[in-house]
């Protein structure tokens, strides 16, 4: 299972930028280790992390769930098109991963971040990374976070 | 009060939108937008704003090598960093580098207006 430090990290990064950007509050129900991150319909925003880690983090959520997100954002009523909640949501991953690297650095973690994509195939897990996916929910619905990790001290 | 002119710099539509948004409320004019570091200096360049928000992490031509070309062009260049990195060394090296101010994402209106009044009309 990933360091939970880095769990840790990510999840509270989440709640944090959800709460500033949009005004949602999420609490996280459950992290589960998978051997991989899948995608099922839903939209998936993902950043990868470079340096002491390597690895990345994954917003997976209903393209509905994402629209309203994406609205709040915006502080507006109607969901915007596509391409702005595509832009939204990768910035709010953006925002995600970036507060979460100085959390990262305190669990041992010195890490850099790469630009955010709109992922539509799983991700494959590399050699001796690992994978967990952090269940959070909020008021609009269910949001997933994947995170494929590795310690390259720990390899 | 004369309105000081901004180049916003950052590949986010959603960070340009809302913070050209916020310095249009705080007697700034947004006279130009780039989405990458190459165009950024390109605009200052041309422009000549009274002040630069400029991202860290962006495609073609990232925030650091970005302000360092910034400062060789114009050494009295107003720089203020606008990064969600929360990463004390980033931090440091951008103020090393001549960064005026470093303001975290997700941001509060606050610390916006609080870095107007400091850097940019020296209250």
């Amino acid at each position: 299972m990933i360091n939970s430090g880095v769990v840790d990290a990510l999840t509270s990064a989440v709640r944090h930028v959800l709460a500033s950007v949009a005004g949602i509050s999420a609490e996280l129900q459950r992290v589960q280790a998978v051997t991989q991150i899948s995608i099922h319909h839903e939209l998936c925003i993902g950043i990868g992390f470079e340096g002491g880690a390597e690895g990345g983090v994954y917003l997976i959520l209903d393209p509905l769930v994402a629209g309203r997100i994406a609205a709040k954002m915006d502080g507006v009523e109607e969901t915007p098109d596509e391409n702005v909640v595509a832009a939204n949501l990768m910035e709010l991953v953006n925002m995600i991963a970036g507060n979460s690297v100085g959390l990262l650095a305190k669990a041992g973690f010195g890490v850099a971040i790469t630009t955010p994509v709109i992922v539509r195939e799983p991700p494959a897990t590399p050699y001796g990374a690992e994978c967990a996916m952090a269940y959070l929910q909020c008021g609009l619905g269910t949001l997933k976070v994947g995170i494929i990790f590795a310690d390259l001290v720990g390899i | 009060m004369m309105k000081k002119r901004a180049l916003l710099v950052d590949d986010s539509p959603y960070i340009l939108k809302t913070l050209a948004a916020l310095l249009s409320k705080h007697d700034c004019e947004v006279v130009g937008q780039a989405a990458n570091g190459l165009e950024a200096v390109r605009l200052y360049r041309e422009l000549k704003p009274d002040f630069v928000t400029l991202d860290l992490v962006m495609p073609q031509m990232g925030g650091m090598q970005t302000l360092q070309l910034l400062k060789r062009i114009d050494s009295a260049a107003r720089v203020i960093i606008v990064s969600s990195m929360t990463d004390q060394s980033k931090i440091v090296e951008c103020m090393r580098l001549g960064a005026l101010h470093y303001i975290l994402k997700p941001f509060e209106e606050e610390s916006v207006v609080s870095m107007l009044r400091k850097h940019v009309f020296n209250d």
